[in-house]
């Protein structure tokens, strides 16, 4: 942190233990609280893909089969 | 209207800007104002309207953007945290947040920042334990709400010091 | 998660909306201000395949004063009666049950009549609907009818509203002189569902208890009027002790069952101290 002695008029570039006994805000902060942090549901990628979980309506059962035909024939978009 | 539809044409105002989308009946606004405008300052926690994350104001009231249908807000005016922040009109409150370290993972924020706005407008000089009882539909997990308070608290006492 | 597929239609009348339901009588859903239905259908345990949006109709929204009672329309939303200065005078009830209804950003959205129509167990208005002894107002094909708040609610999420009906209005007489109410709830945290809730509504005048209607709301599949209760108090001196002398016949009028928070022994005593709590109040 670079800070500017008044008493000497000098610049301290970097001077060491500047940031002790200071608080010094986050720098990532202000842009969060303007809501434009990115998380990860907020990232869009081109030909990104994205999940849906088909659970078992069993709570105890072998899996026999998958049957993918219908969800193939829909659009990818 | 009396036919039903799937899919639905609305027209409405969001952060001051006039937008026209055909959107299905079933997208709530907060998924719509994500992925239709890319406003991803407004976030999707619980999706049944506990934890605030997806508040929004339509017609100048905070509302829960996951207990809406875009469908909905037809004919509305909506802002989100980019019109907001843009407008400059929560930049006190943006400030004191920043220097309180009122967020840390900056999840919350938008929601909490929203209802801050709400309850300083309706009351401009809340108690602490108002504020914090204003806040109880808006959940943080990082900062234990004590530096949000101090923030909104600090804001209050600004604005009533120079309304003098 | 997301809602499931729906078709949307959004009547411009009653009468349209009522001829909607009629058509597609358990397929379709009311949809006023979303704040249960649409959870539900987040949560996928509704799925609607016709939704009607009846916030658009004229007429079926504000509070009304008249010489007899306060009319409140089923599309009024909580802020609005939390705000009213009308309520506040004349139905305090209700104007102390509001700041717990849920947050303010629900109470932006939901209505009077939706809180009523789903008739949530835990839910505040119903409760004091019943304390007051309101009327709802119900349109159907046939046109009007009035169902008294101690026949609405038939239990859990049940009401006396048929299929094809829509709740449009509930009338609340006016307090008599020398009536007071009292309100309050357990929770655990502000905002949720009440753990327990009470709201009273009697006269306290010449310092006895008369005519108390002890509406207990969370304790069971629907609101409960404690008789055994209000039985005991009526007649007598309204002072603690007599409170805390009745507070036993509680046993007689609830049976609560457990829940997710507590057990049901739990949900019995903290009845009866918030009834304690609440009575108090009332006299004080």
């Amino acid at each position: 942190m670079s800070e500017f002695d008044e008493t000497t008029k000098t610049l301290n570039f970097d001077s060491p233990n500047s940031y002790v006994g200071r608080s010094v805000t986050r720098p990532n902060a202000r842009r969060l609280a303007q809501g434009r942090g990115q998380y990860v549901d907020d990232i869009v990628l081109p030909r990104m893909v994205h999940v849906a979980y088909v659970r078992s309506p069993h709570a105890h059962a072998k899996i026999v089969d998958i049957k993918t035909k219908k969800a193939a024939a829909m659009p990818a978009r | 209207m009396n036919t039903l539809l799937e899919t639905v044409e609305i027209t409405l105002t969001v952060n001051g800007e006039r937008v026209k989308r055909s959107v299905p009946a079933r997208l709530n606004l907060a998924d719509f104002l994500r992925n239709e405008l890319e406003l991803t300052g407004t976030h999707v926690g619980c999706e049944h309207g506990v934890c605030g994350a997806c508040t929004v104001r339509v017609d100048g009231e905070i509302v829960r953007g996951c207990l809406m249908f875009a469908v909905q807000a037809d004919g509305c005016e909506v802002d989100t945290i980019e019109g907001l922040s843009d407008s400059r009109e929560i930049e006190e409150l943006q400030s004191a947040f920043v220097l309180t370290n009122a967020l840390q993972c900056g999840f919350c924020t938008p929601g909490v920042l929203m209802a801050a706005q709400a309850l300083l407008r309706d009351e401009p000089n809340p108690s602490r334990e108002r504020i914090r009882e204003y806040l109880s539909g808006n959940y943080c997990r990082c900062t234990g709400y004590q530096a949000i308070v101090d923030a909104i608290e600090a804001v209050a006492r600004a604005r009533a010091g120079r309304s003098r | 998660m997301k809602a499931p597929r729906f078709a949307y239609a959004r009547p411009a009348s009653v009468a349209e909306a009522l001829a909607l339901l009629d058509k597609h009588k358990d397929d379709a859903r009311v949809l006023a201000g979303g704040q249960s239905l649409v959870p539900m259908l987040n949560f996928r345990v509704a799925a609607p395949k016709v939704l009607v949006d009846i916030s658009r109709i004229a007429g079926l929204a504000g509070i009304k004063v008249t010489k007899t009672h306060v009319r409140i329309g089923a599309l009024t939303r909580h802020v609005e009666i939390e705000r009213s200065a009308d309520i506040a005078k004349h139905l305090p009830l209700v104007a102390a049950a509001m700041p717990h209804v849920a947050h303010p950003a629900i109470r932006n959205r939901g209505t009077f009549g939706g809180s009523c129509a789903l008739a949530d167990p835990a839910a505040e208005l119903p409760a004091c609907a019943l304390a007051l002894g309101a009327t709802f107002v119900v349109a159907g094909k046939k046109g009007e009818r009035r169902i008294a708040a101690a026949d609405f609610f038939k239990g859990l999420y049940a009401t006396a509203l048929k299929a094809s009906e829509l709740l449009v209005a509930a009338e609340f007489p006016l307090p008599k002189p020398g009536y007071a109410s009292a309100f309050g709830e357990l929770a655990r945290r502000h905002g949720d569902y009440a753990m327990v809730g009470l709201a009273v509504h009697g006269s306290t005048q010449g310092g006895q208890f008369s005519d108390l209607r002890v509406a207990f709301f969370g304790v069971g599949d629907r609101p409960l009027l404690a008789a055994h209760f209000a039985r005991a108090l009526e007649g007598r001196t309204a002072t603690a002790k007599t409170i805390e002398g009745a507070l036993p016949k509680l046993d007689a009028d609830l049976a609560p069952r457990a829940d997710l928070y507590s057990s049901a022994a739990t949900k019995l005593h903290l009845a009866k101290v918030l009834a304690g709590r609440v009575l108090k109040q009332l006299i004080s």
